[in-house]
Order: C-alpha cells, then structure tokens, then sequence
C-alpha cells in the first residue's frame, strides 16, 4: 500500500506523522518527496548510502549552424530563449524543459544538456528504506525532483510518502501516485480552510483520502461535520501535547515523546486499508 | 514604499500570524498599508480580515492543449514527444484517440509541432482566480489557485503587481506581502526585488533546516533578510545557538515571541494575538519597532541583478 501524508496547510504535523508511521510499521519505504523542505531526516536520523543528482534537460547552441532566425525563442512558451541577430540566449532558470526548440530549429542548431537541479539520497533507518529529495536552492520546478523520488517507490510492501504541502502541482504529483492520501489538520480556521482545499484537489484526481486530527482537544467539532459531509473517514485524533512539540523541537519522532500512540499508529493500517477497499467497492 | 516579505520555508511557523500582527500594528500606528497574500495554495489572510466582498478576477496562468479527436488519426506521434507525460491514447469511436490530462499539460505546444494532421490547437487556461479588496487594516489583495495549477509563480507575481499598484495609488508607506511555503517558484516570485524579506521560524531542527534554504535563497538573488524566532521555548537552547549563527552571517534577529497556546486561540477566534498585556503581544511590538528601525536604516537599493524567475516572462 502506498499512503501518501498530506497537508494543504503546512506545519500541521505531517512530516510528524509519516515518520512515526514508519516507525511504527517498521519494515516499509520512506518517501521524502517535500523536496523544498525534506526535513524526515531529521525525525529518522537514517544513515545515507549513496546519492544521485537529479538533472533536467536544458537547450546549449552549436553558433556555426545558428542562422539566428529566432524560430526557437518564438515557439518558447517559457520565455527561456531570447535571439537577436548574432546573439543566442537562455535562461536556464525559465526553461521547462519541453524539448520544442530542438524540434523548431530548422538548422537543427540547438542540442540539450543536463543542468543539474537537486538531488536524491538513498539509505536506512533501522529495517525502513528511506529516499529523499531535495531541490537546489535557487531552482524553480520541483517536479523533476518529485518524480525521481516517486521512482523509487517499488511495487512491494509499504511505502510511506511525505507529501509537499498546499495544493498545488507538486502535491498533485504525488498524491496520483498514492493509494490513499492520508490528509492531517488541525481544528483552526486555517487548518480547516486549507483541508477542503486539500479535499477539493483529490476529489478532482479521484484519489481516496482518510483524515487524521492533530492537536484535536482544540476543538474537532467541525472537523469531523467536514469530514461527515464529505464521506471521508476521520481515522485518527491526537491530541496536543505539549512533550511532542518539545519533543520534535529535540529531533525525538513522536511515537517516542508519545509512546501511547504506537498502537493507534498500527491500527491505522488496517483503516487505511479499509478505505481504500470501500471506495473501490 | 518599502515592500517586506513574510516567508518561513517550512510550514506552520506563524508566519501569517505574524504577518497579520505586523499589518494591525502598522494600521494602529497610523501607517497606510496594503497587504498582499502570496500563499496561493492556501491564503489564509482573508480569514483573518475578513475583507469586503467583491468579484474575483479569472487568472489566465498559460496555456493548455486541446485535441480535436475528429482530426487524431491515433498515430501517438506526440505521446511519445510530450515531456510531462500528459497525453496517452484512449479508445475513439473507431480507433485509438489522444486524450490531454489536463493536470499535466504545461503547455509548451510541443504537440502542435510533432502532430502530423494538426489535431492540436492551444487555448488560454484559467489557473486560478484573484481579488483586491479591502479589509480593516487597508487593501488586501489575495488569490486562489485552481487545483494542482502550473505556473503558481505567475499567480503570485501577479498579487504582488496588484497590490504594487495599489499601494502606489493610495501612496502607501509599506507594502506587506504573506509568502508561500517552500523554495520554489512561487517562493522566488513572491521574494524577487522586495527591499526585506523576513523569516519566521522556530526553534527546531526542521524549522532551522528550513531557514538555512531559505536563507540560501535569499543569498542567491542578494535580497536583506532579517529572522523573527517564533514558539522560542520551545527550545531555548536552540534559540540562542540559532541567534549566534545568524549574527555571525550577518543577519539580524528581530526578535522571539514566546510558545504560548493563546496564539491558536486568538487564530480560532479570527483576531491577531497583539494584545499589549500578554507576553505574546508585548514581543509582537517589539519585533514591530525593530523592523520600522531596520527599514528606516534601509536605503531601497536591492539586488536585483539576476534576471529572475517570471521577470523575465513579464519583459516578454
């Protein structure tokens, strides 16, 4: 099973959650796909074997079969290319990637090469498999990253995600990739808001989603009326302890701060699993 | 004008919190603001300030690839050309057609060159939506983006060149801008050529993980930075090797604000925790009077030298 933790608001307990998760199940994957904040390693403390870089192609010119006609920077969406007569050039940074100036130049000027943009690291955590990304500081596009991570996934027992926060492109990416998105909030007006944005995004991916209530002695009143209206399970309340913010702010994962909660975190599985079975029904 | 950005890398830090303490604090000074919510994904200010209701403005944030399936002779030609992998072929009503995901398209047309019966046509893609209003505080401008959009980046730049405008109509001393969580594109949008960007985090070993990246960032395209510890007792010990470390790369610490349940209290209850009398408040107040000091002491000249991210699609 692949669960995917979310989060449309950040710093709900996500990356809390998916690490003790893990913890918990012991033999599964670890998927750290927030890319602009991998920050599991600092709950896993697991030992890193190998790396890899993630690259993205980028367009280079060979000058003498430029006959700077500017077909290319015309067809660029991006706005990465820019020709003025006897001057090629491009904005790296811009580039998406697409491949269509190689195709456009009828001089069949223009090449690609691989510019390096992040990173992915490889080890353990004990019996978990654990894989991160990270993204260069200074880069714009995720994605790339994402999808070498997500690569990584295998086909075989549990592979647990931490998602990128918000809603947006990066989020999608992985949670298409999921069996089940598990969706932590907070009762707080953000925390709510945020939610159904987070719902709204997976209802339009047709993913199932489960919710977990984190610091729910706040207040899960309306969180749970959401979820009711919505058809989607609330699987698992914690409430907020003052020894796991203390804990996580010393690098201790919260089923060590918490060790009551080891077993809720177990159970969970199986109402995941059940999750997915109902709405395949 | 002086434009500020709040970003904090890692969610959850406080950084609307904070954002919307300052802009109060700002307004009860007697300061004309404008503030613009940058967090696209999420913008949360709105339910704080609960602004007036006025129609949002439909945001066309790029392109999208439609498919004319009476013209799609099936080759899959451009399924193999599309990059993000957004095409694949489904059954027709006699062979196979191409069918555009449209959650992957980024629109860069490469479909329309490889498709030998020109089956491809490019329309304008509605990403998102935004809106400039007004709140207690002065103009809010805010937006939405549509589910699992592209081009954030392009939303934010456009918040920020509304609430410009706005803020230079109503000749406004400082423009206020929430930024979105991350490093990434919509992060570098809402931080390029603003004369400060501040950084909230927390004292623990993610939030500083995360401060550490946005800081590179902000190194990277040369903008000021100055850091707010929020929840510092969270580890005090922290807080004072973080301090040290920040002072010795040269950037300041505005100030800490305690850990105090109070501040999601006064968020489930829609105000801003500034209440002078509590601890909370009183370093809100503080951190309020350093950053007007630091923006008298800067002099408006930013780096902006790299030709940065989505600028250069605004010059095009």
């Amino acid at each position: 099973m692949r669960v995917a933790v979310a989060s449309g608001k950040g710093g709900t307990g996500k990356t809390t959650v998916a690490t003790s998760l893990a913890l918990a199940w012991g033999e599964c994957s670890f998927l750290d796909c927030d890319v602009e904040g991998p920050n599991a390693h600092l709950l896993l403390h697991p030992e890193i074997e190998r790396s890899a870089e993630v690259t993205v192609p980028v367009p280079r010119l060979r000058e003498e079969d430029c006959t700077y006609c500017g077909a290319c920077a015309d067809f660029c969406r991006s706005h990465a290319l820019a020709v003025v007569p006897g001057k090629w050039m491009i904005f790296d940074q811009l580039c998406h990637a697409c491949g269509g100036c190689t195709l456009v130049c009828p001089t069949r000027a223009i090449y690609e090469v691989d510019r390096r943009i992040g990173e992915v690291r490889f080890g353990h955590a004990g019996a978990i498999r654990f894989v991160q990304g990270e993204l260069d500081a200074g880069e714009a596009h995720p994605i790339p990253v994402i999808e070498d991570v997500l690569k990584q996934a295998g086909d075989q027992g549990d592979v647990i995600i931490d998602s990128p926060p918000g809603t947006n492109c990066s989020m999608v990416e992985v949670a298409k990739e999921a069996d089940i998105v598990l969706l932590v909030t907070e009762p707080t007006p953000f925390g709510l808001h945020d939610l159904t944005l987070a719902v709204e995004a997976l209802k339009a991916i047709n993913r199932p989603a489960a919710i977990l209530v984190n610091r729910a002695d706040w207040g899960a009143g309306e969180v749970h009326q959401y979820a009711a209206r919505e058809a989607i399970p609330v699987v698992l309340e914690i409430p907020h302890l003052l020894a796991v913010a203390k804990g996580y702010a010393r690098s201790r994962p919260l089923i060590e701060s918490a060790p009551e909660l080891r077993q809720h975190l177990l159970d969970l599985r199986a109402a995941l699993v059940r999750t997915i079975r109902e709405r395949a029904a | 004008m002086k434009t500020i950005t709040v970003i904090s890398g890692k969610g959850g830090t406080g950084k609307t919190t904070v954002t919307a303490s300052l802009a109060t604090l700002a307004h009860e000074e007697g300061r004309r603001i404008v503030v613009g919510d940058t967090d696209v994904d999420a913008a949360n200010l709105a339910l704080l300030f609960h602004p007036a209701d006025v129609p949002a403005v439909p945001f066309v944030g790029g392109q999208l690839a439609v498919v004319d399936p009476d013209a799609c002779t099936g080759c899959g030609l451009c399924v193999d050309s599309c990059r993000y992998g957004a095409l694949s072929m489904v059954d027709g009503e006699i062979f196979p057609v191409v069918e555009v995901d449209r959650l992957s398209c980024e629109g860069c047309a490469v479909c329309t060159l490889v498709c030998p019966s020109q089956a491809f046509s490019m329309h304008d893609d509605v990403t998102g939506d935004y809106t400039l209003s007004s709140c207690e505080v002065g103009p809010l401008a805010f937006a939405r983006l549509g589910v699992g959009g592209e081009n954030s980046g392009r939303l934010v730049t456009q918040v920020r060149k509304v609430a410009a405008d706005e803020a230079r109509q109503t000749e406004a001393e400082i423009l206020l801008i929430d930024g979105p969580p991350g490093t990434g594109c919509p992060v570098i949008s809402a931080v390029t050529g603003v004369d400060l960007v501040l950084l909230v985090t927390e004292p623990t070993p993610p939030g500083i993980s995360d401060l550490h990246r946005v800081l590179a960032l902000t190194k990277h395209f040369n903008i000021p930075a100055a850091v707010v510890i929020n929840k510092a007792d969270l580890n005090p010990d922290l807080v004072v090797s973080l301090t040290v470390e920040l002072e010795a790369q040269g950037v300041e610490v505005l100030g800490t604000i305690p850990y105090d349940e109070a501040v999601p209290k006064a968020q489930r209850e829609g105000v801003v925790p500034i209440d002078a009398t509590t601890e909370v408040g009183k370093a809100l107040r503080h951190i309020y009077k350093r950053l007007r000091r630091v923006l008298a002491e800067n002099t408006g000249v930013t780096g902006e030298t790299i030709p940065s991210h989505h600028q250069q699609e605004a010059r095009a």
